[in-house]
């Protein structure tokens, strides 16, 4: 048999077309599969407006099957006489049986009570009603409510068909009742009935809806290739764009529009932008790679009266571009160091003082940095600069136009106004990451702008106490910690951040730029999110969960050392005595996380052997250097036999208090070079 | 002002010509049942039935275009709202303003409540025109704004409740309250 479902909604936001639909075809192969319904093959239809499966090589009804049934022990079933007793008589009409029916079998050495059961399967038209409780379980990016409903969906329902060959199965979600009833084009086409499940893409068809994506897909490539062709045209089909622009249409077709020449001034980013983002055309080039004053658009309809929406695209984009132009030369009319003057009157937040105040503090925080990852002296030249101007484009008419033109029109001003390529980079790049799992800079400057940038926003929220809690997090400080984090990983190298943030107040108090504000008052709290953001990388990167909770209990967030940490541990692990290190250096941190104590060690204080040997040992790890590399973890593990003879021949808390404190000194001693690995307690053995 | 809602922009040939939002949430309180809004549009309908290029081309009336009407004052508001507005006193503005909303609010006069923050949320716009706000500062100006809306907002229904809902037939009032 064949059964269509077909779900028909207002308009569906592009994006969430194509997940939709595989989820709802992957929820309803396991429901059918649950319902042990067999069929051959799952087919996926979609339009904005419509969610459809035909399901192909549908069984009739579920297999017939057997099935044993256990009811009561035969003890309880039966009394000493063979009389059956209430519970199996309910047991055996409960099944629509009889105790004529009963057997009895084995199971773990008690006799119970089985009935062999013959059970007819449900037909098919019995079954699939239960499918409206697979559409009610689709989750979407965002939900809405509609009428006086309190149920959600993506969007509202307006009909449901379900057709199982020639029959109507019965469903209701809110007032809509499933039946045979479909739409056709909103503007082209009719509704129409369904005769059979199997009439439904022809049927669609004749009313001017394309319902399978792929021939859609291959049909706008197909009318976009050919119009480059004509023209002589290289277009690049991207592959975001024609996913968005297919799940905008039911019958596309594609046009080509043309702007005036003297657009193509304006830079290529600019023209692409407002062709591709802001109005879903495909640009296109000539054989030489030069753009040319062309776009193709899809047109949700036919070739009727194409002039006209070609007019009417033409027109929109070129006042588009018009603004474009007007700001792009207007903007050429100021210096760079006119717009950074104006920064002082932009607020970037009321607590927190203008644009200017910023750059102020991230050129400070940015030195620093320079240090720490000493850079050569034309970088740090380059940092300083580019810090001190990088918001400039902020108060441009063409950031003010196309917001997400931030720092690309930054880098572009920049290097018309001829700053070395080492600023415009990072200029172009200070945003970066703009997403989660977004790309990093590039450059050494750009990386440390970026990083400098975010070190002095979360600073600067935390100091007035605008610290995110739950899913609230308005100024998107978890992404830009979660940046540095990132950041820092791929640099490798260390950097305490809890000293970073001390050489960093120091610094900005010095330099008179924390305006009364009291950026030392939640160090601890900026510490521990930023171990939130270190644990998430690692979760990521799928280290398991001890490691990554052993590795972030450190007391200084550092990124680069806790994730060498956890891989030097994750290796460790693998290997047969690793249970023995690890009981032998845990035993040092337990016993001094108790009894903490500071000072030399006198040797003249030992009592054996053991103290000794332990003693020269730990003198030579002073070169560990703060670093958590596998050759200093193999070092520890190396002293697991001195550490075991030095607990096995020494009493640690011994009578004579100078002797017990020499001992914990040197445990002590012992102990800070293995917390540089974590809290090591916290690993599985 | 506290509201959230899904819906479309609704193009024509490539231009934005609408918006049309289901409200799901009004002044921080969800709705029930829901509203929908359409946005502007009609000039931008016009231009295209009336061939224009240009919204002031639009004929407004016997021989009148809409730019004979408009445009000054269109240009008047854009040189004001772009290049000469008082930044300063517009910020003691949407405090002052701000202050007198939670004042009314406390005194209980919601509907001269709401006017104060409609005030704010338009000194607001003017700042932001001005590029006197930050990105970053953005949010915490419409933070302002929202706390008053789902504080007037509150107070309205409370004060249709007292008045036993008027204007909702009897069932929709019960559900009303219980929400």
């Amino acid at each position: 048999m064949q059964y269509l479902l077909e779900i028909g909604l207002e308009d569906m936001p592009a994006h969430v077309v194509t997940p939709s639909l595989r989820q709802l075809a992957d929820k309803t192969a396991a429901f059918l599969k649950d319902q042990q319904l067999d069929f051959d093959d799952i087919k996926k239809y979609a339009t904005p407006r419509r969610l459809a499966l035909l399901i192909d090589g549908l069984a009739a009804k579920q297999a017939d099957r057997a099935e044993d049934l256990r009811g009561p022990a035969k003890k309880i079933a039966q009394d000493a006489d063979g009389n059956w007793s209430k519970a199996a008589i309910g047991f055996t009409r409960g099944q629509g049986m009889s105790v004529d029916d009963i057997e009895f079998k084995e199971v773990k050495g008690t006799e119970y009570v089985f009935l062999h059961k013959e059970v007819a399967g449900k037909g098919a038209a019995e079954i699939l009603p239960g499918l409206v409780d697979v559409i009610k379980s689709l989750t979407f990016p965002t939900r809405m409510k509609w009428a006086q409903y309190d149920f959600e969906f993506i969007r509202p329902i307006h009909w449901i068909v379900s057709l199982l060959d020639d029959q109507v199965v019965p469903m209701q979600i809110l007032d809509v009742q499933a039946g045979r009833e479909t739409q056709g084009h909103r503007f082209l086409g009719h509704a129409v009935e369904l005769q059979t499940a199997n009439d439904y893409v022809k049927a669609l068809r004749g009313q001017q809806v394309l319902v399978d994506p792929a021939e859609r897909k291959a049909i706008i490539t197909d009318q976009i290739n050919a119009i480059a062709s004509q023209n002589n045209w290289q277009v690049d089909l991207d592959k975001d764009l024609l996913e968005e622009v297919n799940n905008l249409v039911e019958f596309p077709t594609a046009f080509a529009g043309s702007f005036d020449a003297k657009y193509l001034d304006i830079p290529e980013i600019v023209l692409i932008t407002s062709m591709k983002d802001n109005q879903r055309y495909f640009y296109a080039r000539d054989q030489n790679g030069r753009m040319v004053n062309a776009f193709i658009g899809v047109r949700n309809g036919n070739g009727e009266h194409m002039d006209n929406v070609i007019a009417g695209n033409e027109k929109v984009l070129t006042a588009r571009l018009e603004d474009a132009a007007f700001f792009y030369n207007e903007d050429q009319q100021h210096s760079i160091t006119d717009y950074v003057a104006r920064l002082s009157n932009v607020s970037f937040h009321d607590k927190l003082g203008s644009l200017a105040d910023k750059m102020a503090r991230v050129q400070t925080i940015a030195s620093v940095l320079a240090k720490h990852f000493a850079l050569d002296t034309q970088g740090t030249e380059d940092l300083q600069r580019a810090a001190g101007i990088y918001k400039f484009d902020l108060v441009t008419g063409m950031v003010g136009e196309f917001a997400e033109l931030q720092g690309t029109m930054a880098a572009h001003y920049a290097q018309l106004a001829g700053e070395n390529e080492a600023v415009v980079a990072a200029l172009g790049e200070q945003y970066m990451p703009i997403s989660a799992e977004g790309a990093l800079p590039a450059s050494e400057v750009g990386t440390l702008l970026a990083m400098a940038d975010k070190l002095d926003t979360l600073m600067s929220f935390f100091s007035v106490d605008m610290i995110p809690s739950g899913s609230n997090d308005p100024y998107a400080l978890r992404r830009q910690a979660y940046g540095i984090v990132r950041m820092l990983a791929t640099h490798k190298q260390t950097l305490p951040l809890r000293q970073l943030q001390g050489e960093l107040i120091k610094q900005l108090e010095e330099a008179g730029q924390t305006n009364g504000r009291d950026y030392r008052h939640n160090v601890d709290a900026l510490d521990e999110f930023f171990q939130d953001r270190i644990k998430q990388l690692m979760q990521s990167n799928h280290v398991s969960h001890d490691v990554v909770d052993a590795v972030t209990a450190t007391a200084d967030p550092d990124v680069s050392a806790e994730i060498s940490a956890a891989e030097v541990l994750t290796r460790a692990a693998k290997a047969d005595e690793f249970k023995e290190h690890l009981e032998a250096l845990t035993r040092v941190v337990r016993i001094t996380s108790k009894n903490p104590a500071t000072g030399d060690v006198d040797p003249q204080l030992f009592e054996n052997d053991s103290e000794q040997q332990l003693h020269s040992a730990v003198e030579q790890l002073a070169d560990f250097d703060g670093r958590t590399t596998a050759a200093n973890f193999e070092r520890l593990t190396a002293l697991t036999p001195i550490i075991n003879a030095y607990f096995d021949e020494t009493m640690i808390m011994a009578d004579d208090e100078r002797v017990r404190d020499n001992r914990l000194r040197e445990l002590n001693r012992l102990a800070q070079w293995i917390t540089l690995f974590g809290d090591l307690t916290r690993v599985r053995k | 002002m506290g509201c959230a809602g899904v819906g479309w922009e609704v193009w024509l040939d490539g231009m934005e010509v609408s918006q049309f939002t289901y409200f799901q949430v009004v002044g921080g309180l969800e709705v029930s049942p829901v509203t929908s809004e359409i946005t502007y549009g009609v000039e931008r309908l016009a231009s295209y039935i009336q061939d224009v290029k240009s919204v002031f081309d639009l004929e407004w009336g016997d021989g009148v275009k809409y730019g004979d009407i408009f445009k000054e004052p269109e240009y008047e508001h854009s040189k004001y709202a772009f290049e000469e507005s008082n930044q300063d006193m517009l910020l003691d503005f949407f405090n002052a303003y701000e202050k007198e909303a939670w004042r009314l609010m406390d005194l209980g006069l919601v509907h001269p409540a709401y006017d104060y923050i409609l005030k704010c949320s338009h000194t607001f716009n003017l700042l932001d025109a001005r590029g006197a706000v930050s990105v970053t500062e953005r949010a915490g100006y419409l933070s302002r704004i929202r706390k008053m809306a789902h504080k007037v907002a509150r107070a309205f229904v409370a004060e249709r409740k007292k008045l036993g809902f008027p204007l909702l037939d009897h069932a929709d009032a019960e559900t009303t309250e219980a929400k």
